[in-house]
């Protein structure tokens, strides 16, 4: 089976072997997480993997933020676990018919979404990770959605992550100089 | 500086960060404040329906409709509105971008406010097509004015702006961004940054660039800098001069988060581009989707020098 998983200390196995130093030929490979996975897992996966630092070009500049940020209880209350999830979108009217495939991560707490973009880092490197599941939107109906289990490849993991840490943070002070 | 700012709203939760700035940039600089609000029609034609702008329904446009949509909009920002006595709430059921543009126009104003969505994000729009507010997008464009577009909370810019960040990608647009972002650090006495990310993807195709050439690039770049911008600057003094390669927008978004900057000032779309042809430039996009701070999109010279 072309599995790789993440364990909580962010070494990814694959058949029960670690990772070698070079994780590019997993990137295909279907992505499970381990119980006890947070958002601290991603990034001493990323540590030990420097090469898959390179996917993102954000991602260097988390890697710095991640290691500024305090090594237990960044957690966020208002939130139960960070839940990775994949959707479908047919769209129709206004333009051309399309398909989009797309991955977002986004907090839950007691199954209402929470955006992420508003919170920092270090209230999150703690929060469990899940994968969820694969949303369906037809034609802009965003009220009944289809659900499906599904799978995400180790590339869309990170890939997904990542993509959405690029919109975290708020300003936290105002320096000024005059 | 602000005589007349308008405010672009559609008063829904997506407008808050919006609102905040807009509000308080009017009293500090006693501005007469124009909230307004565009009943979107449903289609390209005139009719007699609009599309609620808070439960995207259609409702019918009449007298009584609109009156409730005043009425909503002085209850959402009663404890600002509360604090101006030259603050006009008006509604007008049009294409909002188009109606936006009008009343900027009409009333000669010398900022735009608005949020970078009027609706919820698209998260499937933003990252596949980066596409921004289509409303915003549109008033970005072709907006006279400087556009003032804020997306997230703004918590440091309470009546000023400390740290200016003005990317620059030496296009003509850029001076008239530069403009803007000069007179508004001079006239605050904040500090102002001149950036400039050296797009590496365009220098690397098909050629591989050595570190010495990298490095002369980045001279070459601080010298133009110096010649089309330090020198217009007088004895102003509170400033630094900073360029990186790289992706335009990443550098950009790393250096305003490592500075903590609470403005980033950029033309409009890059390029020598006639504007009336210009779609929003792609870096502006990508910088308006994560920026923490405001960011002001400059397209033209007219009020870029913030009447001083």
């Amino acid at each position: 089976m072309n599995i790789v998983t993440l364990q909580p200390d962010g070494s990814v196995f694959e058949s029960h072997r670690h990772l070698s130093e070079d994780p590019l030929e997993f990137l295909g490979y279907k992505v499970e997480i381990a119980k006890g996975v947070t958002l601290r897992a991603f990034f001493e996966m990323i540590k030990k993997y420097p090469l898959l630092a390179r996917l993102n070009p954000f991602l260097p500049t988390y890697l710095k933020h991640y290691g500024l940020c305090a090594e237990k209880d960044c957690l966020y209350p208002n939130m139960n676990y960070l839940e990775l999830d994949k959707t479908v979108e047919m769209i129709g009217f206004p333009g051309e018919p399309r398909l989009e495939i797309y991955i977002t991560l986004h907090g839950v707490k007691e199954n209402k979404k929470i955006d992420l973009k508003d919170i920092g880092l270090d209230s999150l490197l703690d929060m469990p990770l899940i994968l969820g599941k694969l949303k369906h939107v037809v034609m802009g109906d965003k009220v009944d959605i289809f659900e499906f289990d599904t799978v995400f490849t180790f590339f869309e993991f990170i890939d997904g992550i990542v993509w959405e840490l690029s919109f975290l943070g708020t300003l936290t002070g105002c320096p000024l100089r005059r | 500086m602000f005589n007349k700012i308008l405010f672009a709203t559609t008063a829904s939760p997506t407008c808050d960060s919006a609102a905040h700035v807009a509000f308080d940039l009017a009293k500090k600089y006693n501005s007469d404040l124009y909230v307004y609000h565009v009943l979107g029609l449903p289609s390209r034609g005139f009719g007699h329906f609009a599309m609620d702008a808070r439960t995207g329904e259609t409702e019918h446009v009449g007298p009584d409709y609109e009156a409730w949509v005043i009425d909503e909009i002085h209850n959402t920002y009663a404890k600002q509105l509360a604090e101006f006595k030259t603050a006009f709430v008006e509604t007008l059921a049009g294409v909002p971008h188009t109606e936006i543009l009008r009343k900027a126009r009409k009333e000669n104003v010398d900022l735009i406010v608005m949020g970078a969505h009027s609706r919820e994000e698209d998260k499937g729009a933003m990252r596949y097509r980066s596409i921004v507010g289509s409303t915003m997008q549109k008033v970005a464009k072709s907006a006279r004015c400087p556009v003032l577009i804020v997306a997230r909370p703004c918590t440091t810019c309470l009546w000023y702006f400390s740290n200016i960040i003005f990317g620059t990608d030496f296009s003509k647009a850029s001076d008239s961004a530069f403009t803007f972002a000069f007179h508004m650090a001079r006239h605050i006495g904040s500090k102002l940054w001149i950036f400039h990310a050296m797009d590496m993807s365009s220098m690397h195709a098909g050629k591989v660039h050595s570190q010495n050439e990298i490095e002369d690039k980045i001279k070459e770049a601080r010298k133009k800098i110096d010649e089309k911008y330090v020198s217009k600057m007088g004895d102003y003094d509170n400033y630094e001069v900073e360029v990186w390669e790289g992706i335009p927008y990443v550098e950009i978004l790393k250096f305003a988060r490592e500075k903590n900057g609470d403005l980033i000032v950029m033309a409009h779309h890059t390029r020598d581009i006639d504007p009336d042809e210009a779609l929003l430039g792609s870096t502006v996009e990508q910088v308006v989707l994560r920026s923490n701070c405001p960011v002001a999109s400059v397209n033209r010279p007219d009020h870029a020098d913030l009447n001083i």
